[in-house]
Parts: C-alpha cells; structure tokens; sequence
C-alpha cells in the first residue's frame, strides 16, 4: 500500500519533471493576455454630424488604439435628439459594455438609464454635459457656465464695454446651453456697459433666421452664439448682409466653416474647446473605471480663445486642426 | 541529542544541492552574458534601424526636393506661367507623387500665377504676410522646408503639411520677373517611413527639428499636440548621434538617435529596454523550469542511487538482528555493490565461525559429563565392588578383623569422597584422601603385594584438582606394573606446585613398557585389555577438556624397570576453584 503510494508520487515527479523539461526546451513564453484587450467601452455622443464630435470621436479612437480595447461608437443624427440617444443608450447597455462613455443630450431623461447602469454596474463617465440626474464616475469637460462668461467678457471687451448685445442659443442645447446661457446672462449684468437687450434659440436650418430677426428688431453692438450651429448661423447671416466687424460676433466652438468666417472677419472670437482631448480622456478614464481603479471626481478642460491673429500660432494649429493619421 | 539522518537522505541532499548549485552557477553566468549581448543588440539594432529610416528619409526629402528642383527648372525655363503646356508638365510631374498636395506660383506682388489643383485661395489670406513667402524672397536661391503646419492657403482646407519654397525667376506676360513656388507634402510618406520599422512592440519613431526642438512627426502626434503626451525631446537634442537610455518615464526606454542631414531633423527611436530583454526573461523562466525539472530529476535518481546504497545495508542490518535474537542459521543477502557483498561476506563467515564454536561448546560440554559419568561408573565398578567384597568375606573368615574394619572404612570413604557434592573440581587433599584408600583396599586385596608412599607439599592442599585422576592411573599402575611383576611392588604418588602447574606423579617399579608401547600410550591410542576400562585416557581427556590441549598426562617407563605417570594441569585456588567450577555446571 505504502510502496505503491510512492511509487505513485515518484511517478508523478518524473512525470512534472518531463513537463517542465519540455517546456524549458520547447515552450514558447505564455503570451500575456493583457486584460484590456477584454474591456469594451461603449460611448455615446450627441450627434454623428459635427466636427466637434467628430474630432472627439477621434481623440476616442486614439485611446482605443493605444490601450488595445474595443470601442463601440453610437450617437443620434442631432444634438437636439434626446430621446433617439436615450434609446441608443438602453439598447447599448443590454450589450453589457465594461464602461460606457457619455455625452448626453438631455439631464433629467437620462436618470433611469443612470439607475440601471448602476445597478448593472457599469460605470459611466460624462464628457461634455454634466449629468445631475443619477450617479456618473467622473465629468470631463469644460465649465460651461464660465465658457459662457467667458464669451460675454470678450465681446465686451471687443465692444469697448458699451452697447447692446443678443445672445443666441441652441434650441436643444441641453445642459451645457443651459448653462451657458446662464453664465453669459450673468456676464451681461455684471458688466456695467452692456445691455442684453434680446435672446432668441434656434435650431438646425433656422438660426439665420433668428440671428437675423436678433438684427433686425434690435440695434445691436454685439452678437454672443452659444454653440457651434447658432455661430455658423449668426455669422453666415452676417456674411449675408456683408457687415463684418459692424456687429461684433463671439461664436461657440470651431469647424472649417467658422474658421473660415473667422477669417473672413464675420466672427470676432470663437470660444474653442478640446474635443480630442475630451474624447481620449473620456475613453481612458472608461478603461481606468472598468479596471476599478478610482477616478478624479471632475476633469476639467480648458477653453482657448480664438481670434483672426492668433488662429495660426502653433499651439493653436494643434488645438484645433486635429492630425489625422 | 543530535538526530542521525539517513544515508539515503545525506546522499539525496548531497546529490540534490551540488546539482541545484551547479546549474545556479552555469545559469547564473549565462544569463548575465545573455543580458549583456542582448542589450548590445537591442542597442545595435535600434540604432541601425533609426540610421536606416533616417537614410530612407534623406533620400525620400532629397528625392522631393529634386521634384521640387524640377518644377523650379521648368517654370524657370518655359516661356509663360500661364502656358498650357507647362501646366501639363507640371501636373504630370505631381501625378507621380502621391504625397504632393499641392503646388502654387506666385509673383512678386503676392498675386497667385499658377495653382495645382485648382483649388480657390481664401479671400481673407495676403499672401505677402506669410512668413514662408517672405523668407523665400529675401534668402533667394534657399530652399526652405518648413515644419509641419497647418496651411492657410485654399478655401475650408486646413491640412497638416510640409512646406517647401523658393525664390524663381519665371517669364510673366513676356517680363521676367521674380516670385515665389511653393510646394505643400503631407505626412503620408513620412508616416509610412517611420511606420514600417519596428522597434518591438512598443517602440516607435518619431522626427525632431533640431533648432527648436519641435516634434516634427510621432506616432501619436495629435495625442503630443493636445498635450495627453510627452516626449523627452531634451535627451534626443542633446546628442547627434548614438543611443542613450531614458529613464524619466516608468520604463526604461533606449533612445537611439541619428540626424537627417538635409533638413536638419533628427530621426529619434524610442524601444523599450525591457521587450528588448524578454528574450532575456523568457531564457530566464526556461531556466527556472530547467532547474526544478533537473531538482526533481535528481532527487528521483539519488533516491534511487541511495536506496539501492543502503537497501542492502539495510537488508544486513535486518539479518544482524535476525542473529541477536540467535537465529544463527541466517544467512545475509550478499546482492549489492561490491563492498556490501565483502561486508556479508565477512558477515557470514563470522556468524559460521560463532555457529562452528558454539557447536563445538556444546560437544565439549556433552564429552565432559559423558567422562565424569564414565568416570564415576568406574569407582562403582561391580567388579572391583565384588573383588573388595570378596577380599573382606575371606578376611572375615580368618578372623582379621583389623584389616576387614580398615578395608570396609577405606571402601566407604572412597565412595564418600568419589560422589563428592556432585562437583568436578575438588581439593587436592580430598583426591589424595580418595588415592590413599584406594591403595588401602587394594593392597589388602593383593596380600601387601607392594606398598605405597605419599609425597605430598602441605601448600598444594588447599588447591584444586579434577576428581578422579589419580586413582585410574594408581589402578593402571597395580593392573598394568606390580600384578604381573614377581618382586614386591611399591607406588609412590607425589604432588607439587611447579611454575604455577600442579604436577602430581605416580610411579610405580613395576614391569613397565616396551618403547612401541610408550609411544602409543603417549598418543593415546593404546588400549587394553585390563582393567576397570575407563582409565587413563578418561583422565586425559578431561584434564584437556577442562584445562587445555597444553595440559594432561605423560608417561615415562622403561621395560622392567617401572613406569611414571605425570599429571599437570593449573593450579587453582579454592575460591577461583568454585567459580571455574560453577562455569563449568
């Protein structure tokens, strides 16, 4: 009995001895499963259009690239679709992602997703729009009440801090329009010479229209644009009534089309944001929550004023002209 | 108490680490050599792969300028900007290039002359505030490569490019004049230059402009651009040439530069030091699992080599307590190696020799009791019972009343003392006692026929003597000298303490032996015909038994002139008497 039990161990010794041999000589070395490769990282922005979201969506992909993990892009047609991104955002959480990155186009809709995403425990990370309504692991953009500040602070100084400004929003701005609004409003009162004498939204296709009914029903020293869409109307509308620098325009973001405009002299200052950036730390900080590790509470970016002088300085050839490889 | 290990275990962990420490050592060596080399290679390789990018880099600019110099050469020499065949020149030279974006001629005053494609300039641009434009006319002749920029030139188009420009001279409207050509790259080349090295799996390479230490291209350019990446450009400025390692990072990276001459770019390598060594940390777990796998080999083989050394120790062991509890018929096992097998064979030699001297103990001690019983028969002997008897009927019948009481208290002496207390070994004294009354009887049997003396030592008495010895050889002495003589016999029995032997003597003057007769008795192997029948051999063998082959009986005697019996044997005292007595019982 106690022979055949060590006979059994020494044959059990030879035997791992034959193994480890084989390996020594032959093995290849185990290739290290990275555990990133396995995160799947869902993120929803707030329109496939722009080229706002379209560079963030690159700055996305370049994380994606560098950690090696999968992503998976959703986003409805129009910023102003809230309930198009709240159905795209259900349907990818039965996809059971690791992490799921967020720029919502709507606060209060999105509580009962937040709910459910935190019951599944899937982290979600906010880029772009703070989330108020439910729990989010981290917010990483820009304070949209100071960029709104920010952008009255300059027409008024472009105006010489007298006279009568419009301020146009974003029909579906959300909460950064909100926000924005609310910071530019506040900007106004503060300063002492400026008036805001009139404040109109719009909407794709109509913010000419609007811009130019601002214009026509005021006499207005000064126009502030709180998005991207509301810029590009205000300052085609000026374009089409040829005066450029005869009412001073202060837009929100860039694209070709504004920049060019900028040039052009229809638009004085644009506040710009880092959508790269947004989108690479967007994925990152996913990838850093999916692996539990702690996240800042808040990230916050920084907005860079651009005017006709300063567009081509090189820092800001790298902010705003994203290199595509 | 120090706990005795096990052969089996001293051989194994003897066998076990001089392996373990030998492999230690040879791996030891080779991986420290192994990390040498493969870090000279990781060194080497990296630095001719930056040196090889950087020669196809060279060539890939030199190349472009030559295109450029082409262009140049043919605006300056055809006879119009605005000619329709130099346009067609021209475009066929870009069609050969995939990397060309974009090619423009402009005169003197800014005004665009010549455009491919044909794209729409912005309206918002002055072309005479541009640096290149400036540059280019105020350093002619100087071809200038820019840095990557942005170019601010075509309508809605901000593309990341290279620039080159010159000054030229070109033929407008029929006026020479002069202007500026300007020819826009983009990075594709570039980045399929850079791409198609590897420097493992991490590494990458990335071009530096040497005067301001601007990243020209990277990898992740866009991530250096936003400001999400570092680059220790510092380290790469600092040297022209060579390799360094960077250690500012959380890895250690080598960093292996080479200057590109013509447009005063460095081409940087970054690897990793650690890919470049996982060959070394790959060889590094192969000799971990050699190490164990040659352990438990060895541990294996010297259990076996130790259990087949000390098995048949083991086995010898097993038979030697086989013998302590007195099976002597054990035999060991005599497999084994060479030494154990001399080691059993001495082992049973010894057990045979021990088993042969036992035997041999116990016959002696079989033949001892079997000559005193003989001996003890002898004294009550019927024979010679009925010859005394005999004697003292007749005596009796004479009236000899003295005689019968002497004869009767000698016979019954003599049996008192001849039974003894059943012991071998008595006093001199009591075995003269019994010899005298033997003599008693007999010479009353034989009519006075001889006499008798004694001539004894007082100091002899109080030591030992085997019982039984001088009353054979007195009996021989009457049977074998004085009854056939006709002259009166005499015997005379002496004993003495010579060179710490007993020597007891009885000689008598009887017919004595013919020398044949001598030497047979003197050999022990005569016999006779007379007698009680026990006799004197008895007593030689039992003085020999007890005493030694140096001991016992020898006789002297010459025809018709008697004959002498000498008895030797140690002298012992009482005390030493009853304890060799009582390991004789």
């Amino acid at each position: 009995m106690n022979r055949s039990y060590g006979n059994a161990v020494r044959l059990a010794l030879a035997a791992a001895a034959a193994v480890l041999l084989y390996l020594a000589l032959f093995g290849e070395a185990p290739v290290r499963q990275t555990k990133q490769e396995e995160i799947r990282v869902q993120m929803i922005v707030r329109s496939s259009q722009s080229d706002y979201w379209h560079t963030v969506s690159l700055g996305a992909e370049a994380a994606a690239r560098e950690f090696g993990i999968s992503l998976n892009q959703v986003a409805p047609s129009s910023e102003g679709d809230a309930g198009g991104q709240l159905r795209q955002a259900e349907e990818a959480l039965l996809s059971k992602p690791d992490a799921i990155v967020l720029a919502a186009n709507e606060d209060a809709a999105f509580g009962p997703f937040l709910t459910d995403a935190e019951k599944k425990r899937i982290p979600v990370i906010a880029i772009d729009s703070l989330l108020t309504s439910g729990k989010t692991e981290t917010y990483i953009g820009i304070d949209n009440e100071l960029a709104g500040r920010e952008a009255v602070r300059q027409l008024n100084a472009l105006l010489g801090e007298k006279g009568n400004i419009g301020l146009l929003a974003y029909a579906n701005g959300g909460i950064n329009g909100k926000l924005r609004e609310a910071g530019a409003r506040k900007a106004a009162q503060q300063a002492a010479g400026l008036k805001l004498v009139d404040f109109r939204t719009c909407g794709e296709g109509d913010c000419e229209q609007a811009a130019g009914e601002l214009l026509d029903e005021n006499r207005l020293d000064g126009l502030v644009a709180l998005n991207a869409t509301a810029s590009e109307g205000a300052a085609r509308e000026l374009k089409r009534r040829g005066i450029a620098g005869g009412v001073k325009l202060v837009g929100f973001d860039s694209s070709p089309e504004l920049l060019e405009l900028l040039q052009e002299g229809y638009i004085q200052k644009l506040v710009v944001q880092n959508p790269f950036s947004m989108g690479y730390l967007g994925v990152k900080q996913a990838i850093e929550a999916a692996s539990g590790r702690r996240l800042p509470e808040r990230t916050e970016m920084d907005t860079a004023i651009i005017d006709k002088d300063n567009l081509f300085w090189m820092k800001n050839q790298k902010l705003l002209f994203p290199v595509v490889q | 108490m120090i706990r005795r290990r096990s052969l089996q275990a001293i051989l194994s962990a003897a066998f076990a680490a001089f392996a373990v420490f030998m492999i230690a050592i040879v791996s030891l060596a080779l991986y420290g050599r192994f990390t040498e080399t493969a870090k000279e290679n990781a060194y080497r390789n990296s630095q001719q792969i930056i040196d090889q990018v950087s020669y196809n880099l060279e060539i890939y600019i030199q190349g472009i300028s030559d295109v450029f110099g082409m262009m140049h050469h043919a605006i300056g020499r055809s006879g119009g900007a605005e000619s329709p065949a130099l346009l067609e020149q021209l475009d066929a030279m870009m069609s050969t290039r995939a990397d060309i974006v974009s090619v423009a001629l402009f005169d003197d005053a800014g005004r665009l002359q010549l455009d491919l494609p044909n794209v729409d300039l912005k309206p918002s641009l002055r072309i005479t505030e541009e640096s290149w434009y400036r540059s280019a006319l105020d350093t002619p002749g100087h071809l200038k490569i820019s840095l990557p920029h942005v170019q601010n030139l075509y309508l809605r188009q901000y593309r990341w490019v290279v620039s080159l420009s010159k000054s030229i001279s070109f033929v407008k409207n029929g006026k020479p004049t002069n202007g500026v050509l300007l020819m826009d790259v983009n990075f594709n080349r570039i980045d399929e230059l850079s791409n198609r090295v590897s420097l493992g799996k991490k590494g990458y390479i990335y071009l530096l402009d040497e005067s301001a230490g601007n990243i020209v291209y990277h990898p992740q350019l866009q991530l250096i651009y936003a400001g999400l990446k570092q680059e220790n450009v510092e380290l790469a400025l600092r040297n022209t040439y060579g390799s360094a390692i960077d250690r500012t990072g959380e890895e250690e990276r080598l960093v292996s530069v080479q200057s590109i001459g013509n447009v005063g770019w460095k081409v940087v390598g970054v690897s990793y030091l650690s890919e470049a060594l996982t060959t070394s940390s790959a060889l590094n777990r192969s000799m971990v699992q050699l190490i164990a796998a040659v352990v438990i080999i060895i541990a294996l083989l010297s259990g076996l080599l130790s259990r087949r050394i000390s098995r048949p120790i083991k086995r010898l062991e097993a038979s030697m307590r086989s013998v302590e509890r007195g099976e002597f018929d054990t035999v060991a096992n005599e497999e084994g190696p060479l030494e154990i097998k001399s080691l059993a064979d001495r082992f049973n030699l010894m057990i045979r020799t021990i088993k042969g001297l036992m035997e041999q103990i116990v016959a002696e001690q079989e033949s001892k009791r079997k000559h005193e019983l003989e001996a003890l028969q002898a004294q009550i002997n019927p024979h010679f019972l009925y010859n005394t008897l005999n004697t003292v009927v007749r005596m009796v019948g004479k009236n000899k009343n003295e005689e019968v009481v002497t004869t009767i208290t000698s016979l019954s002496k003599l049996f008192r003392i001849s039974i003894g207390k059943g012991k071998s070994l008595i006093p001199i004294a009591d075995e003269l006692e019994h010899a005298r009354h033997y003599l008693i009887i007999q010479q009353v049997r034989f009519k006075n026929k001889f006499d008798f003396s004694f001539d004894v030592r007082e100091d002899i008495l109080t030591h030992l003597t085997l019982k039984l010895i001088l009353q054979p050889l007195i009996e021989n002495s009457i049977v074998h000298g004085i009854e056939p003589s006709i002259d009166k016999g005499h015997i005379a029995v002496s004993a003495k303490l010579e060179n710490g032997d007993i020597v007891m003597v009885v000689e008598d003057n009887g017919i004595g032996m013919t020398e044949e007769r001598l030497k047979l008795v003197n050999a022990g192997i005569a016999t006779s015909s007379k007698g009680s029948g026990v006799g004197v051999r008895n007593v030689q063998e039992r003085i020999r038994l007890y005493f030694g082959q140096a001991y016992g009986l020898s006789f002297e005697s010459e025809p018709e002139a008697g004959t002498k019996v000498t008895a030797r044997f140690p002298a012992i005292l009482e005390e030493q008497g009853q304890r060799k007595g009582e390991s004789h019982e």
